[in-house]
């Protein structure tokens, strides 16, 4: 079962006037429906997922608007899904997680902006950049330059925002060129308000639709000879135009301060920082202006040259504070002040580090550096005492213990694992090649597991050139999301066709759940269509095949046992099943109220741990790791180690009964149910055997 | 030129600034938008932003929010070390963390947090005690914070029957540190119309002060009166051990196993010249030693009406509602032929392959059912006949062995004494458990203990040598880490010629 956005969407049909409460990435998709899209896509992924699922719930409003909204296969999916808008005048935005999105999505992505485009066309990543991000560390940017796709990096004001995804599509259009705009991972989360508009039914809809399909035009293919001209087009036509819009719309902000000879070029994501650390350094006037004057881009590709010379012309220093690596505003900004002959000092990368986030700190540092070489009087004092309450911490408090994410409690993708480490102790280590997902998460203690993360759905491709190398065979592990991802048609159809000899263990979930609980193509509920895993590889050749309930650790185990040995070559596929325990939660509480409130007999499963039977060793914890299985202080005066304890939050999934038995541990846990409304005949065998065992209260 | 920015920031005394730090799955974000809500309620601008991190999934998650004074709307979008005026903590470790980040600074930042522990996988994957001491959390944040309100919000919220979230905010609107009325919190809650939050909101308003709590432990004046001869020959410092000790063997084993456990444990009072250390952790462990848990114990604690009661307690089942317990039992077979008399039970155990041996009875017993019952009950009955079992039998002679060394040990040094007493704590756990932490304990006794006793292994690494085998003994690693410390050990010369 999936979240409930009942109250985003209440948001998303405010009228003009009303005012909008609420985060980033709701005030975008707002945004989108003011600005008359015809269509909407994407993959999901943190941090911009709910951008998609809101769109997804609010299928009456999208049905009134007549706005076509669908979840793509893949970021690649929705990318190629932006070609509508190369024939048509349709306005159409997709949304994905970046950086990795828009490497799958780069080949489509090429294609269209190669083509051009006559509607407008915004594509809004979500920047998964700094702390909380689960992504490799690069910057979109890149593909912005090499495509010739204009990039937005809204400073992170939800009116700001708002106005700059409605420029976008004008933007987009002007240009023919497609838009980009990043939303960093706390601009998503960030709640603010600003004053809503009325929403826009696009003119070519789902209730008008076209009556003919567009002429044939050579010139909109991305195919020789049009390609050549496309390139020119690029900059002859296309970026001149760009230029002129970001122009006359003042899409950047200036702001001029009184120490006129420095500035500061900033990327607009990056304002809010500069800002509060200028401020504490005593730079901001009674106005709460700044006195250093601001260059600030929300648009940071295409730079204009023109602004660029306006800015600096008339300093000596300037600092661009650009985060992130390489240094691109930096390197464009040297080039446009050298052909101009400017000879301003430009800073960048040699006050601020390289790599990493910019946070307030790291933003401190750099400004104070930048303002020592320009000799500008600054407050410096901030640093100073943070070194000593650095100093005065660090002598009375330990560093506290990580606290590395792990699976929910309850969640099936567990005891596969316990399972696997089972595998492992009894026949050795195997390879394994993690994958992205949920799953991912068994990376962290207790089970340490993975040798190698190559992207989503690649687990398999990417152990094609371990297998032949190893006495044992590798093991590699995909989630359902990451099998129709890209795990089928790169690594089943690569195993398949080269005959590799190794392991595939698809933990099928029936979601995608790490990017908060969507439905999949092999989901059960929702917007699934029960596609088949197993049919899916038979298809591809593969003979051997395997249905577990993870939940069953001894088969898992059994079954991974034959899977490593079998004497038959080629892939094997073992496929894990057990429903997320977020969405069955879901669902299942909202059934059991209701079985509860019409007086139906019901019973809570809940597991737990006989105090003085456990001895403290916590063998159980090192295979499971279950957030209910924790630790509790013994009472008997003569043991001091804690007892292991399963806590309140139990779901009774009963891995903890599975582990006593197949890696027979230890007698101490015993499975309780709970009768709620019970028999009468029950009630009765109740009070009888509570008086014959003498446990009678 | 461009526009100029709309946004401004007030200056540093105007805008309030708050983080959550909260745990996957804790409701900080709901605690984050009780928050907003009443600020924005209260006429105040309200700015928040969020690292949730891997929410739901235990992760560590932080919230920050700022607040301003209306037409002056603020917008950090990071908390900055040192410049934080309030720091909300659902759990006391991840205070810790905030603090290790330096949000917390004498000049500035108020606390507002929880003293429970929500334990980490380190310290729950220890073997033995690998918790993180709590105290010292607590004094760093009274001397690192500007005023600290430290509550235990989980039993507030379990005694309210509400959530930590509510009761911390309950909490941060008594502490009165933002510029918004406890009474816009309250409002907030009531308009959702969940009276648990509104509960656990009161408790955290108004925490009840704490209880000293008093000795629950009822006198056994009886009981030391039948013993009193024997503890009496004990130093002070030992007799409440072996109290616990001999109340512990009768229990287990009848008077008679008691009387044994007095006697042997006597024999150290004359080596209590370190005021009783030694007599008392040769107490607690012999006590230990003495009653391992073979399947007549288990089946003994599994029946005790006690167990039922508190099963059912810890649980919140009412007294009047049925509710089953199933035990998960997996008896060894090494475990079962060791209940048999030990001539029988050498026999059977040798008819026994390897890998029979290590297999086990996987069982599902339902104790709350009479055949389960009586199953369990019959098998603690057999309690009488235990001093006839084969596992009986080696276990004490594997306790007569410890002691020995230990007080071999005695007579050479008391703090050595100590640590081969202690090493008696790596024995733990049933069947494959047992069968590792016993190969452990055995191999400490006889590579290292043995040895050092006769001269193999230099006297002063001894100490040493015992704690670090403690802690390498008691890894789950297969004996590696222990087997490395052993090679490793200063043999003297003469080991060396021999």
């Amino acid at each position: 079962m999936e979240v409930s956005f009942a109250n985003e969407i209440a948001q998303l049909r405010l009228r003009a006037g009303e005012t909008f409460r609420g985060e980033g990435v709701v005030a975008v998709t707002k945004a989108l429906l003011q600005s008359g899209v015809s269509y909407v896509g994407g993959y999901q992924g943190a941090p911009v997922s709910h951008l998609l699922d809101i769109m997804v719930q609010a299928g009456d409003l999208m049905d009134e608007l007549g706005i076509h909204v669908e979840t793509s296969a893949s970021e690649a999916g929705a990318a190629a899904m932006l070609g509508a808008s190369i024939s048509y005048p349709m306005r159409g935005a997709v949304v994905w997680k970046s950086i990795v999105g828009s490497n799958v999505a780069s080949d489509a992505l090429s294609n269209l902006a190669s083509a051009g485009v006559l509607g407008g066309v915004l594509i809004v990543l979500g920047e998964d950049y700094g702390e909380g991000a689960s992504v490799i560390q690069e910057r979109s940017h890149a593909f912005a330059l090499k495509s010739s796709v204009w990039l937005l990096d809204p400073r992170p004001d939800l009116e700001k925002i708002v106005d700059l995804v409605e420029h976008a599509f004008a933007f987009s259009e002007a240009s023919n060129t497609p838009v980009m705009m990043e939303m960093r991972i706390r601009a998503c989360h960030r709640y603010g308000a600003f004053e809503s508009k009325d929403n826009v039914a696009p003119a070519i809809s789902r209730k008008s639709r076209l009556s003919e399909p567009a002429d044939f035009d050579y010139a909109r293919l991305s195919h020789p000879p049009a390609t050549f001209a496309q390139e020119r087009l690029k900059f002859e036509h296309r970026l001149p135009r760009a230029l002129a819009y970001l122009r006359e719309h003042r899409l950047n902000e200036r702001c001029e301060g009184d120490i006129a000879g420095v500035g500061l070029i900033v990327q607009g994501g990056l304002y809010n920082t500069v800002l509060a650390e200028l401020d504490a350094m005593g730079l901001l006037d009674e106005a709460g202006e700044s006195r250093i004057p601001l260059l600030t881009l929300n648009v940071v590709h295409p730079l204009d040259p023109e602004e660029i010379v306006a800015f600096c012309s008339i300093r000596d220093r300037v600092l661009i504070v650009e985060e992130g690596a390489p240094e691109f505003i930096e390197q464009a900004v040297q080039t446009i002040l050298r052909r101009a002959s400017l000879n301003a000092i430009v800073h960048g990368k040699d006050v601020l580090p390289m790599a990493g986030e910019y946070n307030a700190e790291t933003v401190h540092r750099g400004l104070a550096r930048f303002f020592d070489l320009a000799a500008v009087p600054h407050n410096a004092s901030w640093l100073g005492d943070l070194e000593a309450l650095r100093a005065v911490t660090a002598a009375i408090l330990p560093p506290p213990p990580e606290r590395p994410p792990g699976f929910c409690t309850g969640c099936p993708e567990r005891p596969f694992f316990s399972a696997m480490k089972l595998l492992q102790k009894e026949s050795g280590r195997v390879h394994v090649a993690a994958d992205i997902g949920c799953h991912a998460l068994a990376t962290f203690p207790p089970f340490d597991s993975g040798n190698s993360i190559l992207g989503y759905g690649m687990s398999l491709a990417s152990n094609e050139a371990v297998a032949p190398f190893q006495k044992r065979r590798p093991v590699a592990i995909m989630g359902d999301g990451g099998f129709w991802h890209n795990g089928l048609v790169t690594g089943v159809a690569g195993a398949a066709l080269n005959r590799t000899d190794q392991v595939l263990v698809v933990l099928d979930n029936g979601y995608s759940s790490a990017t908060g609980v969507q439905s999949i193509l092999s989901s059960r509920s929702g917007r699934g269509v029960s596609a088949s895993i197993a049919a899916a590889v038979r298809a591809l050749g593969v003979s051997w095949v395997r249905k577990v309930r993870t939940y069953d650790v001894g088969a898992v185990l059994r079954t991974l046992r034959r899977a490593m040995t079998d004497a038959e070559s080629g892939l094997k596929v073992i496929i894990a099943e057990g429903e997320c325990m977020l969405a069955r939660q879901r669902r299942e509480r909202a059934s059991e109220r209701l079985r509860l409130a019409s007086g139906k007999r019901s019973v809570r499963k809940r597991f737990g741990v006989d105090e003085d039977v456990c001895t403290g060793d916590h063998a159980c914890i090192r295979l499971s790791g279950c957030p209910s299985l924790t630790l509790k202080p013994r009472s008997d005066p003569l043991r001091t180690d804690p007892v292991a304890h399963v806590d309140n939050d139990c779901v009774g999934c009963g891995l903890c009964g599975e582990i006593a038995h197949v890696a027979q541990l230890c007698p101490s846990f015993y499975r309780l149910d709970i009768v709620r409304n019970p028999h009468p005949w029950e009630r009765a065998l109740h009070w009888v055997g509570a008086r014959l065992s003498g446990s009678a209260t | 030129m461009g526009r100029r920015p709309t946004e401004r920031l007030g200056d540093m005394s105007e805008a309030t600034s708050l983080l959550i730090c909260a745990l996957g799955g804790d409701g900080g974000g709901v605690l984050a938008d009780w928050i907003t809500r009443a600020g924005v309620t209260a006429g105040i601008e309200v700015s928040r932003t969020s690292v949730p991190g891997v929410a739901q999934r235990t992760g560590a998650t932080a919230y920050y929010l700022e607040f301003a004074s209306p037409g002056r709307p603020c917008l950090k979008l990071h908390a900055a070390p040192g410049r934080v005026d309030v720091v909300v903590a659902t759990e006391l470790v991840e205070l810790a963390r905030a603090m290790s980040r330096h949000f917390v600074s004498p000049q500035r930042t108020h606390v507002i947090a929880s003293t429970h522990r929500a334990y980490t996988i380190s310290e729950r994957m220890a073997p033995g005690d690998g918790r993180v001491e709590g105290e010292g959390i607590v004094v760093a944040a009274q001397r690192l914070s500007k005023s600290c309100r430290l509550i235990d919000a989980q039993s507030l919220a379990h005694a309210s029957g509400s959530r930590v979230n509510a009761v911390l905010l309950g909490a941060l609107a008594a502490a009165g540190v933002l510029p918004v009325p406890a009474s816009a919190f309250e409002r907030v809650l009531r308009s959702d119309g969940d009276d648990a939050n509104l509960r656990g909101f009161h408790a955290g308003l108004a925490p009840p002060q704490a209880v000293e709590r008093g000795s629950d432990r009822s006198s056994r004046a009886l009981s030391d009166e039948r013993w009193r001869q024997a503890l009496d020959r004990l130093p002070p410092l030992a007799q409440e051990v072996a109290r616990h000790g001999a109340e512990r063997l009768t229990d287990y084993q009848g008077a008679r196993a008691a009387t044994l456990y007095l006697d042997r444990l006597t024999t150290f009072a004359p080596y209590a010249g370190d005021h009783g250390e030694l007599a008392a952790e040769v107490g607690r462990q012999l006590a230990l030693l003495s009653t391992p848990d073979d399947v007549i114990r288990v089946a003994q604690l599994k029946t005790h009406p006690d167990r039922f009661r508190r099963i059912r307690a810890e649980a919140g089942v009412r007294p009047d509602q049925p509710a089953r317990i199933v035990d998960y039992l997996k008896p060894g077979a090494a475990e079962l032929a060791g209940l048999a008399p030990a001539p029988l039970g050498r026999l059977l155990l040798g008819l026994l392959g390897e890998r029979t041996r290590r297999s086990g009875l996987a069982l599902r017993v339902e104790v709350t059912a009479p055949w389960g019952y009586l199953l369990m009950k019959g098998l603690s009955m057999l309690r009488p006949l235990r001093p006839l079992s084969l596992l009986y039998r080696e276990r004490q002679a594997l306790i007569v062995r410890w002691l020995e060394l230990v007080r071999d040990a005695a007579q050479r040094s008391q703090p050595l004494a100590l640590e081969v007493a202690r090493s008696a704590e790596l024995l733990k756990g049933y069947a494959t458990t047992l069968d590792r932490t016993q190969d452990a304990f055995e191999r400490v006794l006889r590579e290292i203990c043995m040895p050092l006793l006769t001269g193999k292994i230099e006297l002063s690494h001894g100490v040493d040598a015992l704690i670090q085998a403690r802690h390498a003994g008691a890894k789950d690693d297969g004996g590696t880490a222990l087997q490395a410390l052993i090679a490793a050990l200063p043999r003297t010369p003469v080991a060396d010629r021999g």
